[in-house]
Parts: C-alpha cells; sequence; structure tokens
C-alpha cells in the first residue's frame, strides 16, 4: 500500500470530521469545499512535521483553522466565529465528540439523532424546520403563525436540551 | 451544535466521495516535494526498525514504505475514528483494524499454542500463558523450550527480556533478542498482540470474513467477534504466511489470533501460532518484570549486539 493510498484511507476516516468543523467555525458554503481541499493538501504536504502525540482529527482541524484564518484575509466578509483560540477550542470540543459509540461520524450522529427523537414534539418539529428544511426562523414563524421571539427561544431550548443529552451520552460511554 | 444538527439531516455521501476522488487526483498532479521524514521509531516494534528507521532523501519506494510506517503510527494513536462509509454501513477491514489499534490496553490472560517444525519431519507442541497488561507489557512463560525447562519470555514492542531455565537472563531490543528467539523457533515479533496488529496494516492484504460467534468457554461468555483475514504480500518471506483475527464487535478487544507460516518438511520453524483469550482479570505487575522469574543467583545481562549474545547464549 503506499503513500497516498494511506493517506486517502485517513483523508476518509476524517474529512466528515473536517466538514463539521468548517460549518461550526462559519466556514461560509460557498468555499467550504475550497478550504477543505487546501486544508487537505496542506496536510499532506506538511506531514513531515505531524507530532504523532497528537490526535491527528486535532491536528488536522489546526491546519483547517490556519487555512480559514488566511481565507478570511481575502474575503472580508467571512465572518468566523472567533479567533484562533476559539477555533482550537471548538476543534477539541469535537474531539470529545469521539467518545460516542459508533464505527463512523453518521452512527456517531445516532446518538443525536436520538437526542432528537427524545425533544417535546413542537422543539423537535422547529429543530427539523431549520435543519432539515433549513426554514429560518422568520419562515417557521410565518408557516406556524406563532410569535418570531417564540419560536427563537423554542430553538434555543431545544439545542440547549440537545447539548445536555449528548454531553450525558459522553460522560457515560464506555469502551 | 448548529453543524452536528446539520450533518444529521445533510449527508451525502456520494458528493464526499467525488470531493474525494478529485482530492487524490490533485495530489497525484503535485510535484514530488522534498520532505525530510523522520520518524518516531518508539512507535513501532523493534524488528521494523532497522528497515524503517531512516531520515530519507528522494527515493519513493523507501518514501513510501516509511510514510506507511508513519500513518500507521498515526492511526495507532488516535482516539477515535472516522469512515466516509454511507450511514449505516459494515466497516471495512481497515476500519476493523484501526478499532482494534485504539481498544484501550488492559491486563489480559491468553492460551497460546506454538506448533513448530523440526528436522526430520518432527513437530513439536508448545503451550504457554501469554500476559498483557495495561502499560503495553507482555510476558510469556513457556514451558519445555529446548527440551530446557520453563522460559520467561517479556518485554515492551521494543524491548525483550529473556530468563531461561540455565544460565543468564538477557535484557535489550527487540532487534537483537528477538532475533535470537526467531532463530529458537520463538517467533518473538508476534507476541505482542499490537505488533500483530501493525504488521497486519503494514505488510498484509486484508479481507473481513463473516462475523462469527466465538462460543462460550469455562470463564467466557459466547461473544460476536468481527474476523479479519490478513494475506502476506510478496516481497517478505520472513513474516508468517496468513494471519486471522477475532475481535467482539462491541469492544474491539482480541479474542483470538491464528498465525501460520507455509513451511516444508525440511524447512524449521513455526508453523501455527494460536492465541486465545480466557481472562480479563487484573494481573500483578510482578509478572511483567524479568526479576521476578529469576533463580536464586542468576544474573542479568543487558544485551546490545548479537556478539555479546552469542558469547552469553552458548549453552542453548
Amino acid at each position: 500500500m503506499d503513500s497516498k493510498a494511506l493517506f486517502e484511507i485517513l483523508v476518509r476516516d476524517h474529512s466528515p470530521m473536517l466538514q463539521l468543523y468548517l460549518r461550526a467555525v462559519g466556514c461560509p458554503s460557498e468555499l467550504l469545499d475550497d478550504v477543505w481541499q487546501e486544508s487537505l493538501i496542506v496536510a499532506w504536504r506538511r506531514l513531515d512535521q505531524y507530532d504523532s502525540s497528537r490526535p491527528f482529527g486535532v491536528w488536522l482541524r489546526g491546519i483547517a483553522a490556519k487555512v480559514l484564518l488566511a481565507s478570511r484575509r481575502k474575503h472580508r466578509r467571512m465572518t468566523l466565529i472567533g479567533d484562533e483560540s476559539i477555533l482550537e477550542y471548538l476543534s477539541q470540543r469535537l474531539h470529545r465528540f469521539h467518545t460516542l459509540p459508533g464505527d463512523t461520524l453518521d452512527a456517531k450522529l445516532d446518538a443525536l439523532r436520538d437526542c432528537i427523537s427524545k425533544l417535546p414534539e413542537h422543539e423537535r418539529q422547529s429543530i427539523e424546520l431549520r435543519y432539515q428544511k433549513a426554514l429560518l426562523p422568520s419562515a417557521i414563524s410565518k408557516q406556524s403563525g406563532q410569535d418570531l421571539e417564540t419560536i427563537k427561544k423554542r430553538l434555543v431550548r431545544a439545542k440547549q436540551r440537545l447539548r445536555e443529552c449528548i454531553e450525558r451520552k459522553m460522560q457515560a460511554t464506555t469502551w | 451544535m448548529d453543524a452536528l444538527l446539520y450533518r444529521v439531516y445533510h449527508s451525502d455521501s456520494a458528493f464526499d466521495e467525488d470531493r474525494i476522488v478529485r482530492l487524490m487526483r490533485e495530489l497525484d498532479e503535485l510535484p514530488e516535494s522534498q520532505i525530510s521524514l523522520q520518524l518516531n521509531t518508539g512507535d513501532i516494534s523493534g524488528s521494523f526498525q532497522s528497515a524503517h528507521a531512516l531520515s530519507m532523501g528522494g527515493s519513493r519506494k523507501n518514501r513510501s514504505l516509511q510514510f506507511a510506517v508513519l500513518a500507521i503510527s498515526i492511526l495507532f494513536l488516535l482516539f477515535g475514528w472516522y469512515s466516509l462509509a454511507p450511514p449505516k454501513s459494515k466497516p471495512t477491514a481497515q476500519q476493523i483494524l484501526t478499532q482494534i489499534l485504539n481498544t484501550p490496553a488492559a491486563d489480559r490472560t491468553y492460551d497460546l499454542v506454538l506448533i513448530s517444525q523440526l528436522p526430520a519431519a518432527e513437530q513439536r507442541t508448545i503451550r504457554a500463558k501469554l500476559y498483557l497488561n495495561d502499560r503495553d507489557q507482555f510476558a510469556v512463560e513457556l514451558p519445555g523450550l529446548l527440551d530446557l525447562g520453563t522460559w520467561w519470555i517479556g518485554g515492551t514492542p521494543k524491548d525483550r527480556w529473556v530468563v531461561p531455565p540455565i544460565g543468564p537472563a538477557m535484557d535489550g531490543g527487540e532487534g537483537v533478542i528477538g532475533g535470537w528467539l526467531t532463530k529458537k523457533d520463538v517467533p518473538s515479533p508476534y507476541l505482542h498482540l499490537n505488533t500483530i496488529a501493525t504488521r497486519l496494516s503494514l505488510a498484509y492484504d486484508l479481507r473481513r470474513l463473516p462475523d462469527e460467534i466465538l462460543p462460550e468457554e469455562a470463564a467466557r461468555p459466547s461473544r460476536i467477534c468481527r474476523r479479519l483475514l490478513g494475506t502476506r504480500r510478496e516481497g517478505d518471506s520472513s513474516l508468517a504466511t496468513k494471519i486471522e483475527l477475532w475481535a467482539e464487535t462491541s469492544s474491539g478487544v482480541v479474542q483470538q489470533v491464528i498465525i501460520q507460516w507455509d513451511r516444508t518438511e525440511t524447512n524449521r520453524g513455526p508453523i501455527k501460532l494460536t492465541i486465545s483469550l480466557i481472562a480479563e482479570e487484573s494481573l500483578s505487575s510482578a509478572i511483567f518484570r524479568p526479576e521476578t522469574h529469576l533463580r536464586q543467583n542468576q544474573p542479568v545481562f543487558r544485551i546490545n549486539t548479537e556478539d555479546e549474545l552469542s558469547q552469553l547464549s552458548s549453552d542453548f
């Protein structure tokens, strides 16, 4: 098996989480593909600098953060979630997501799907409209006939419940 | 949370696959870069060091081989891993192996059965106990090796110690002592389970076999296992021909390994090594120290070279 074939295995293993990270830190959708590709090309070129005492996913996301920050200088309207320390913090938070059971990212997301299924009905519906149908809160408010502030609070409460549910599952995980 | 929720509802594996194919094509078109790759050889078995522990220059084959070792070391140290497989798909052989490599080390006891080919078309069977702990150490109690009595062998991926029934005990690198043990028909690198898994990654074609239920035994309930078969690639005939491995589906703990070598009747050496998990109970740390097994007044010598080893081991 040559080096590129092995790198491809690493790419396949870490690409979903890298994409998730880029979305989480505010990479615009239209730039996500380019930033993803550039991050992996840089990782390939800098593999000799990789410190094998660190998890590969964390290292890769560190590269992606630098690529993003460099991209922001070119695309001045890009709004990232924070500076380098915030990007690092988010990467570490995602690394904790590793602890959930499941061989693939999608299998690990089953934990979140389980949490969603346990939400109160109106909160679950709001989450689905917001993230599955990609409706903005204003559109959800219009569709449901409910006050915009009510919809926003409902989404905040639902995400808080989901966060707590995932935290409980991460703490409960043994391997 | 927003990003996780987005992913829950929008997983496009076909698009992801297309993106990866494009990336790999892009990497193919990149000019060869002058990368100086220095490996942390502490992460790999000493038996690989002579082949792989190089600071390399421009040889494409060397670079590929050394990157292979680095990549496997990376996989070895990962806490978790992901796959781009479609949702709910079964893990591949490589993913199963990564899972095994990431399983936390713990105190475990295995039965070991070694069948060796001897001169004059005879075979010998040795049964032993293999002990592993959570500090990546192993110890093996080998009765009847060389018909001299009980031997104790132990170490880590990098080091070996040997306490024979006669003569001095020895302590040194896997490359020197392990090589000597191999000549005595003890397949030293295969006594450390993570070394087996690492070898599978590096030098074998992997295939996933159907899951199997290992039956209930005295101290073990029945358990569903994933199975891997590794077939040695051409090139290194010193390696075992086939390695078959069973790992419990839920925990990733290796339950059984069968290692086979193809030999003719005149070719002395191991034919088959079977390692079977029998207990996951706490073990005394004393087992993993050579001084625990010394006879009274038996000295321990640090061995650095094969010459030193030859002088000390002339009794065997």
